[in-house]
């Protein structure tokens, strides 16, 4: 009898272990909240988003690399490889990993995340022309490394 | 007893596994189903793609066969909103082990191509036979893109279909498509798109427009040394940094990034270039307190600063304040430079040579400063004597705008890069203001920019 005990428990174990691995690999990206994918209209609506990515992509790195994200994202805007628009790219499936995995929506922008969104949108640009971002102690594609590195800011390495 | 409890135990445990059988069939079934939703939001994508794909090519073969300029321009004009369409559908499909950033750069380049021949047949210029073979070109790949498209998705259903299916309780059991078909049809027309040659044009997705502009007057080079010793004295504050370091920018401008970081941690970043030892910008990270300075105030601390640069030449064209934080304020300035206007000497505004300079309002500090617009743009080199009076360029606009003040003479950059000498008008209509430009060698309009004007400043549009 204790054995059969023992077996269902590990069976249980088991359907509890598989519901929960299961219920994690909803594909994220149309998993975000409805009011997110709505289209920023005005700049305060799109330094908010920028800010947002910066809180996720660059929270802790230096003042200088947070505008740089936020460059990169206004890079892409201008390039004909990425979406025409703040939102396009922001939400351009799998290009950031922090709307990948929905922290871009755990909490708010700092006053320093904003003031560096601001910074971006008023032309500044310390990568000049940078469509990248990655962080080299992180596992990356290894395409990534196949790219013009401009600068590196913090923990983040810039290119094109 | 112990007969009891072993059953008891046995009941729970199986009121447990049951449980959980359910709650992993309901948690399977929610992600089947958001997978099923998300593949159909690729397929609509894709299905949207390939129909403005194939739209692209019909007005395209229509433009070419038109005969006359309006019809031309029409179907090119369509061929661009087709492109944007197309461009919009391919970022959301969200394909992971494929890069889609070739076809989407060709769609761009093809419809921004197109939108500058309509534009330029709408003024009633020629268009070229260089730039008709040019667009042929383009009708051709995309014809090809066309089918490439259709077979791959063809592609992706044979086989993927019949594996679709439902399992008891309403568990899907695979997606209708099949992803090695997605993979290899988008990597060929990958290939494909890159064998393409960019036509060559004035647009902003063209090739010439996309590129870094080096230094205008790059100078000899400098040490990083050298660099961190103008770096501490443009930042100008007399503070200690617990520590200063120097990394190097690569790309079109090099430069020197001297980074001093404060006690708190707060860091000034500075970039310098290294042909010259010019400043390109600089920030400082430290937190502002409660703002002391007003507008003026501000303002002066930044004319100031500039004239400590010998940048006395530099107007101010606009200021903005952050909404969400009125603790700093960027106001923008633009070079100037003398040309001599019926053997009168007028100050053109050089917009392209544009620095920007951030003012704290709590202590007037310079937190921010931003010369790469015009240490790469040298348009004052460059200047002519306009061809058209302001009084012919006046003639040239909307009776129905109220000019405010006089015009002035300006070169603006073009979103192709190009700059071009334009005449500026500040009008009102409508309760709106605009600044409408005429080029003062052409006398065509040039652009419209439409300011939004409150209490946090201006933008243009």
């Amino acid at each position: 009898m204790p054995r059969k005990v023992f077996c269902l428990a590990a069976l249980a174990g088991l359907m509890m272990f598989c519901s929960v691995f299961l219920s994690t690999d909803i594909p994220q990206c149309w998993a975000a909240p409805e009011w997110a994918l709505a289209a920023p209209q005005t700049w305060l609506d799109e330094v908010n988003l920028i800010a947002r990515l910066i809180m996720g992509e660059a929270t802790g790195e230096p003042f200088a690399g947070q505008v740089g994200v936020a460059a990169v994202l206004l890079n892409r805007v201008r390039s004909p490889e990425f979406p025409n628009t703040v939102a396009g790219v922001v939400y351009d499936p799998w290009a950031f990993e922090s709307v990948e995995n929905g922290l871009i929506w755990t909490r708010d922008p700092s006053p320093e995340n904003i003031r560096a969104a601001e910074l971006a949108l008023n032309g500044w640009d310390p990568t000049y022309g940078a469509l990248y971002f990655w962080n080299p102690s992180k596992p990356v594609s290894p395409w990534i490394w196949t790219r013009q590195i401009i600068v590196q800011i913090g923990s983040h390495v810039f290119g094109r | 007893m112990e007969t009891r409890r072993e059953r008891y135990a046995l009941w729970i445990t199986a009121a447990i596994a049951i449980a959980a059988i359910i709650f992993g069939a309901i948690q399977y079934r929610e992600v089947q189903r958001l997978r099923i939703l998300g593949e159909v939001a690729r397929q609509r994508a894709f299905f949207n793609l390939l129909s403005h794909v194939e739209n692209m090519e019909g007005n395209l073969a229509k433009a070419r066969a038109s005969s006359t300029p309006a019809q031309r321009s029409a179907f090119l004009t369509a061929c661009w909103s087709h492109s944007q369409a197309a461009q919009e559908n391919i970022s959301v499909m969200g394909m992971t082990d494929v890069d889609l950033s070739a076809m989407q750069k060709f769609i761009a380049q093809v419809g921004d191509f197109c939108l500058v021949l309509s534009q330029k047949l709408a003024r009633g210029d020629a268009v070229t036979s260089s730039e008709w073979e040019a667009l042929s070109t383009c009708e051709t790949a995309v014809k090809d893109l066309a089918r490439a498209l259709a077979d791959t998705g063809a592609s992706a259903f044979r086989g993927g279909s019949s594996q679709a299916g439902m399992l008891p309780f309403g568990l899907a059991a695979s997606l209708p498509s099949n992803d090695d078909a997605w993979l290899r049809g988008f990597s060929e027309i990958d290939s494909l798109v890159q064998s393409v040659p960019s036509p060559a044009y004035d647009g902003p997705f063209s090739d010439r427009a996309l590129e870094s502009k080096p230094l205008a007057n790059p100078g000899p080079e400098i040490s990083p040394q050298d660099a961190e010793r103008v770096a501490l004295s443009f930042m100008n504050r007399e503070e200690h940094f617990r520590e200063v370091g120097v990394t190097t920018i690569d790309g079109a401008v090099p430069a020197f990034l001297v980074t001093g970081t404060r006690d708190d941690g707060s860091q000034v970043s500075v970039a310098v270039a290294k042909a010259g030892g010019a400043v390109l910008w600089g920030m400082d990270q430290k937190s502002r307190s409660t703002p002391q300075l007003d507008l003026d105030a501000a303002r002066q601390a930044a004319a100031a600063f500039l004239d400590k640069l010998g940048m006395d030449r530099f107007i101010e064209t606009g200021w903005r304040k952050p909404e969400t934080h009125g603790d700093r304020v960027v106001f923008t300035y633009a070079g100037t430079a003398p040309v001599t206007v019926d053997g009168k000497p007028v100050q053109v505004v050089l917009y392209p040579e544009m620095v920007k300079v951030e003012v704290a309002l709590d202590t007037g500090e310079i937190i921010g400063y931003d010369a790469m617009g015009y240490l790469t743009n040298a348009v004052s080199s460059e200047l002519k004597p306009p061809l058209v009076s302001a009084s012919q360029a006046r003639a040239v606009l909307n009776p129905e705008l109220n000019q405010e003040g006089e015009p002035r003479l300006t070169v603006i950059p073009l979103v192709s890069g190009r700059a071009v000498m334009a005449w500026e008008f500040r009008v009102t209509h409508g309760g709106d203001t605009y600044l409408i430009y005429i080029n003062a060698m052409t006398g065509q309009e040039e652009m419209v920019l439409q300011m939004v004007i409150d209490e946090a400043g201006s933008l243009t549009m």
